[in-house]
């Protein structure tokens, strides 16, 4: 899937990464916290090698936020059931303490007032901005979003990605798979283009969506264009 | 029709009135049977379907092997090997025991299978998400699969809750006395079928609330996606 990938995200970076399905974005984005196991290389988060056999990954994968396209969250729990749930089981904390840490990150996204929702009463982009708080409320080093706009209603998608750009304002280094290209002109550090398996060309967005040095990155770029 | 020959046969309260205690005793033997066999049955069978979520190939062909043999062998047979045979090999049990553990073993590898379905049905994101947040495989197990995997299995899992502890009346096969021994021995004591009515009337009102409340657990853990 993946044929040598050497990227390096510097903290408070955002990168973007676009590129045609089954380039390999998702990929490279789960073997960030080993959701997928690279079967070569390394892949290093805050200093600490996460590919190596002696890591405890468990206690990596807490300072390694991931958004899902699907949001994943968890059905039989309300919104601060599923934001408190690893902060409770993994961290140990009592239930007071996680409820107002929990209720922190849900006002971060906006949506402290829905804390006793459970998912099913809530909107696809409310749903999407509660898995945000679940990651936020780590306090994680980095996040990962794959594809965190792609399962929304158009009109859903501005609210998750205001949560983004407040995100990025707080300095959090993130690293989004996304095709959202007007949202990743305004805020992107960098875009990088991946096809079958390779970084094809990365640079400031402007330059990428812009005048990219490939014509291949033109092209996937106009057609992505075409239908925004 | 004859049906003063057939109150007289299966209605004879002459008959009644000599084994509904007896009829009431079974009841009490027939429903501490029950309550064992679906504690260990859902327990054991609960156990494999985890074990078996580890994905650990020689632990789960083990688990598959046990499930299919005893969905496979009739519960009478089970009963008859553990009672008879196994005093050769230094293993004699009573005759409730065996029944017990016949039961509960084939109570537990039908609910490792509906458990194990259970466990498929939860879409993957969800260990995803639980995993990406430290969460070990137990701790997801337990507090994100499990929870809403049972929800999904309660029908199927009363229904053969209910086939297999019915299937008590198979340790009057040896002699457990339970339900139908006291009927069926009574009956043949009497000359008089009437004993069997009591039994069947005994099965009724200890089932149907079973029954019941597994539709009422049914809808009150029925949740929208």
């Amino acid at each position: 899937m993946l044929k040598g990938i050497d990227l390096a995200v510097a903290e408070g970076e955002l990168v973007f990464i676009i590129g045609p399905s089954g380039s390999g974005k998702s990929t490279l984005l789960r073997c960030c916290n080993r959701l997928e196991d690279p079967t070569s290389g390394s892949v290093i988060v805050d200093g600490t090698d996460i590919t190596r056999p002696d890591v405890d990954l468990n206690r990596v994968r807490q300072k390694i936020g991931m958004v899902f396209q699907s949001f994943n969250l968890y059905p039989h729990m309300n919104a601060l059931g599923n934001v408190t749930l690893a902060l409770r089981k993994v961290q140990g904390l009592g239930r007071a303490e996680a409820e107002a840490q929990g209720m922190a990150a849900l006002t971060r996204v906006g949506l402290a007032e829905k804390a006793r929702a459970y998912p099913n009463e809530l909107s696809g982009g409310q749903q999407q901005r509660v898995a945000i708080a679940r990651a936020l409320a780590l306090e994680p080093k980095i996040l990962l979003f794959d594809e965190p706009t792609s399962a929304l209603d158009p009109e859903l998608v501005g609210s998750v990605l205001k949560v983004m750009r407040e995100l990025r304002e707080s300095g959090m280094t993130m690293v989004v798979v996304s095709h959202e290209m007007q949202f990743a002109r305004a805020a992107a550090d960098r875009v990088v283009f991946m096809d079958g398996g390779v970084i094809l060309e990365q640079g400031r967005p402007e330059k990428i969506f812009s005048r990219p040095d490939h014509a291949r990155v033109g092209e996937f770029v106009a057609r992505i264009a075409s239908h925004q | 029709m004859e049906l003063q020959r057939l109150a007289f046969s299966f209605f004879n309260g002459d008959v009644a009135s000599r084994y509904w205690l007896d009829i009431v005793y079974g009841m009490w033997v027939t429903t501490y049977l029950a309550a064992a066999i679906v504690a260990t049955g859902l327990a054991v069978g609960l156990a494999l379907a985890m074990a078996r979520s580890f994905h650990f190939r020689p632990a789960s062909f083990l688990i598959v092997v046990f499930a299919d043999a005893f969905r496979a062998l009739p519960p009478l047979v089970v009963i008859i090997v553990l009672f008879f045979a196994f005093p050769y090999v230094d293993l004699a049990m009573s005759a409730f025991s065996a029944t017990w553990l016949a039961l509960s073993l084939v109570l537990a590898a039908f609910a490792e299978e509906i458990f194990w379905a259970g466990i498929l049905s939860v879409p993957k994101g969800q260990t995803e998400a639980a995993r990406s947040t430290g969460m070990s495989r137990l701790q997801t197990l337990v507090y994100v699969i499990l929870p809403q995997a049972v929800r999904l299995t309660i029908a199927p899992l009363t229904n053969r809750m209910i086939a297999i502890t019915k299937g008590t009346a198979l340790g009057s096969v040896v002699a457990v006395h339970e339900i139908i021994y006291y009927a069926s021995s009574g009956a043949s004591e009497a000359g008089n079928p009437t004993p069997l009515t009591l039994g069947a009337a005994a099965y009724v009102v200890l089932f149907l609330p079973v029954v019941m409340l597994s539709r009422w657990i049914e809808t009150r853990f029925a949740w929208k996606r």
